[in-house]
């Protein structure tokens, strides 16, 4: 179908950068700076727009497989926990949505932020139990962080404030090596 | 009603006690019209010039209120004017001192509960009379606001009610009650924070005109200047996330002294801030440091934002640049990268004031918005700790596992405070000022993020990773120093108290945690339609997933 957003927003950036800008009174500096943002905020979303729906794949079902380990790991020592059976019919659930292709952005990621408050439960239990489950809590979400946190940064690198260039990936490799 | 009534009402024909019985037409279809603009434009109506119905003064806000009729039952509504006082809110059953009370009063009287909407603003509250030994302050406060209300008591022998309206919110009452449980803070950060939760009700927001700022900056300082004053060119001022800006030229008499075109400084809040602190703090802190270092003079303040209708302070304008001219940075002043020439000059000055800041004694009294946290103890960090955990709690759109780990972490690992000091909160490039030619620092900024704790703070906050800058592929903290060793050496050659290494790692793992928390939970509520520039903070927030690196990296070395 057509235009594509791609086409779209290189009109945009294309209108806002030849046309508006010059015209934008340079002592209004706050309309330069807001302007200038607009510009480099629509490249991002340029960068961004090809990859959204495998991200947002990708988050759900890395969600919840974080979501499982982290039962699991609890359900050794606090079988009872009734935030662990949660977790695993949220991750569940979370499993055959991301396998679907006609669900909107906004969908999986309404389920996303339902697994990410209970992951956050969960690591508050682990911290409460004994050191030992503590510190296994504690492994398993730094494991997995890696992963997420790069995707993460790939995905908003065009604003220019990594630091981290050594393993600053593309969005394609970032998904690629989830 | 004849224009010679008009008159009598307005203040201008002589009136005796109880001769007007009712409002003149004329006033009754004004007050109308301004109640119907209240329902379709709350923005526009929220300040209102009653010169149509002969209150001269200019502008002054007013609130809608929603109330139950008692012989109806109806929701009904009607417009006034409203006066904050101590944190509190009113309004005055003047009635033009007309005789007898208003029928709104009444219908308060009968049931109490009713809705107020401040703007865009909306809460549920309940109305009451202040009592006979509360009358006396308010009505002082009143009538220096509105000269008029001295007016309308002068012609009616009943003593006019002020009402005050007491805001309920059950729900959100609930939910402070739990985070102050789990989040105890100090009271100042406190009132920051539970004033930004019950503005988050606010469902839309509309930048100020200039002309609306200059009103309320013109009573903002008619309330501290006993001598004529002018205010002339007035406009916005850019720079920084938090707070909207303007510059003027005041013309005004300082202790006897005719001073003409002094440059000055208003900073307001916007309806949400990447940074909600109490402008009290600020401005207690400029004082203090200005005994110090170079900082903007702080003349007023508005704490509760009575006059200018959000919190506010007065400070003198600083010259100065924030980088060399040839430099780029990114927003607000990060990534600037100084070269060699200007590092010699700049980090010197840099290391004394912040080490003069950290040795600088607190007279008893001093700094009254402050807690002091206790030396010996792990105070100082659990406050810490504590504000910005309940700020994420408030904040997010999304938990993120990472920042939970990290405070569980902070706590596992809290420091014991050896000297209490004052901290700036934010000593970063950008946020001081020096002159191109010396390169002398000309002033030092943005204190609203100070607190008194541990030293380590700043010297934690310069070095995280956020702030790195680089030259030839090597890393400068805040584009100044080419290593956390020489940071030290620094501060420490300037008279700075020692620095330890373990208490330093926890601060730089605390300060990356807040500037995460700044960025994808601050930045992102702030910028959801309740800023002057939520494009600004929607680009800020993409440094959240930097910081995330930052903490794992962190975490994973340490355990």
């Amino acid at each position: 179908m057509q235009p594509s957003f791609e086409y779209s927003i290189d009109a945009m950036v294309r209108a806002l950068t030849q046309t508006v800008q010059p015209a934008v009174n340079p002592e209004d500096k706050a309309a330069a700076e807001q302007l200038a943002i607009v510009i480099g905020s629509l490249g991002m979303l340029r960068s961004q727009i090809d990859h959204a729906h495998w991200f947002e794949h990708t988050e759900l079902a890395d969600m919840a497989a974080l979501a499982e380990e982290l039962a699991a790991a609890l359900a050794v020592e606090l079988p009872e926990l009734r935030s662990c059976a949660a977790a695993h019919a949220a991750a569940a659930e979370a499993r055959v949505l991301a396998m679907r292709h006609d669900v909107t952005l906004s969908t999986l990621r309404e389920a996303s932020r339902g697994l990410r408050a209970l992951v956050t439960d969960l690591i508050s239990e682990g911290a409460n139990a004994s050191a030992a489950l503590g510190e296994r809590i504690e492994r398993i979400v730094l494991d997995r962080s890696m992963r997420q946190i790069g995707r993460e940064r790939a995905y908003v690198a065009g604003a220019g404030f990594d630091v981290f260039p050594d393993n600053l990936m593309s969005i394609a490799d970032a998904l690629n090596a989830s | 009603m004849s224009t010679e009534e008009m008159e009598k009402y307005k203040g201008t024909g002589p009136v005796a006690v109880n001769e007007l019985k009712v409002l003149p037409d004329q006033v009754v279809l004004e007050l109308e019209a301004h109640r119907q603009l209240y329902l379709t434009d709350p923005e526009r109506a929220h300040y209102w010039d009653p010169a149509v119905i002969g209150v001269p003064g200019g502008p002054v806000p007013c609130l809608l209120l929603e109330y139950t009729g008692r012989k109806s039952g109806k929701t009904l509504s009607m417009a006034i004017q409203y006066y904050r006082f101590k944190g509190q809110l009113a309004i005055v059953a003047s009635k033009g001192g007309t005789e007898g009370n208003p029928a709104w009063l009444l219908n308060l009287l009968d049931n109490p509960r009713c809705r107020v909407h401040v703007g865009s603003q909306a809460f549920d509250a309940v109305a009451r009379v202040v009592t006979p030994e509360e009358r006396p302050e308010w009505w002082e406060f009143i009538v220096r606001e509105q000269p008029m209300q001295a007016i309308y008591q002068a012609r009616t022998a009943r003593a006019i009610p002020v009402v005050v309206l007491d805001r309920v919110d059950e729900e959100l009452d609930r939910q402070l009650a739990q985070l102050r449980e789990r989040y105890p803070t100090e009271p100042t950060i406190d009132q920051a924070l539970t004033r930004k939760l019950r503005n988050r009700s606010r469902t839309s927001y509309a930048i100020p005109t200039l002309e609306q700022v200059g009103q309320r900056l013109t009573r903002f300082l008619a309330r501290h200047l006993d001598e004529p004053f002018d205010i002339r060119n007035l406009r916005t001022l850019t720079g920084g996330a938090s707070k909207e800006q303007y510059l003027f030229e005041l013309d005004w008499t300082d202790n006897g002294q005719r001073r003409t075109g002094d440059r000055m400084v208003l900073r307001c809040d916007p309806a949400a801030s990447i940074v909600e602190t109490a402008r009290s703090r600020e401005f207690e802190l400029m004082r203090h440091a200005a005994r110090l270092m170079p900082v903007p003079p702080v003349y007023w303040i508005d704490d509760e934002g009575e006059a200018m209708g959000t919190p506010s302070l007065v400070s003198g304008f600083i010259t100065g640049v924030q980088k060399p001219a040839f430099t780029a940075s990114n927003v607000t002043g990060m990534g600037i990268h100084f070269p060699r020439e200007y590092r010699d000059a700049l980090c010197p000055q840099y290391a004394r004031y912040m080490a003069a800041l950290h040795r600088s004694e607190l007279a008893p009294g001093e700094l009254p918005s402050f807690v002091r946290p206790k030396v010996g103890t792990q105070q100082a960090s659990e406050l810490l700790v504590n504000w910005w955990a309940r700020t994420w709690a408030e904040d997010l759109y999304e938990h993120a596992p990472i920042a939970t780990l990290t405070e569980q972490w902070l706590r596992r690992n809290m420091p014991v405070l050896d000297h209490l000091s004052v901290v700036h909160g934010d000593f970063r490039t950008g946020n001081f000022l020096f002159d191109e030619k010396t390169r002398a620092i000309t002033g030092v900024l943005d204190w609203e993020l100070g607190y008194l704790g541990d030293r380590h703070g700043d010297l934690g906050w310069v070095v995280t990773d956020l702030y790195l800058t680089y030259e030839d592929g090597h890393p400068f903290h805040c584009g100044l120093f080419d290593s956390t060793d020489a940071l030290i050496e620094a501060y420490e050659a300037a008279g700075g108290l020692p620095i330890n290494r373990t208490t330093l790692h926890w601060h730089k793992v605390f300060c990356t945690w807040k500037q995460f928390i700044l960025s994808l939970g601050c930045a992102l509520r702030a910028g959801d339609g309740r800023s002057h520039q939520d494009i600004l903070l929607s680009w800020l927030s993409a440094g959240g997933y930097t910081l995330s690196e930052a903490l794992r990296r962190m975490l994973d070395q340490r355990g």
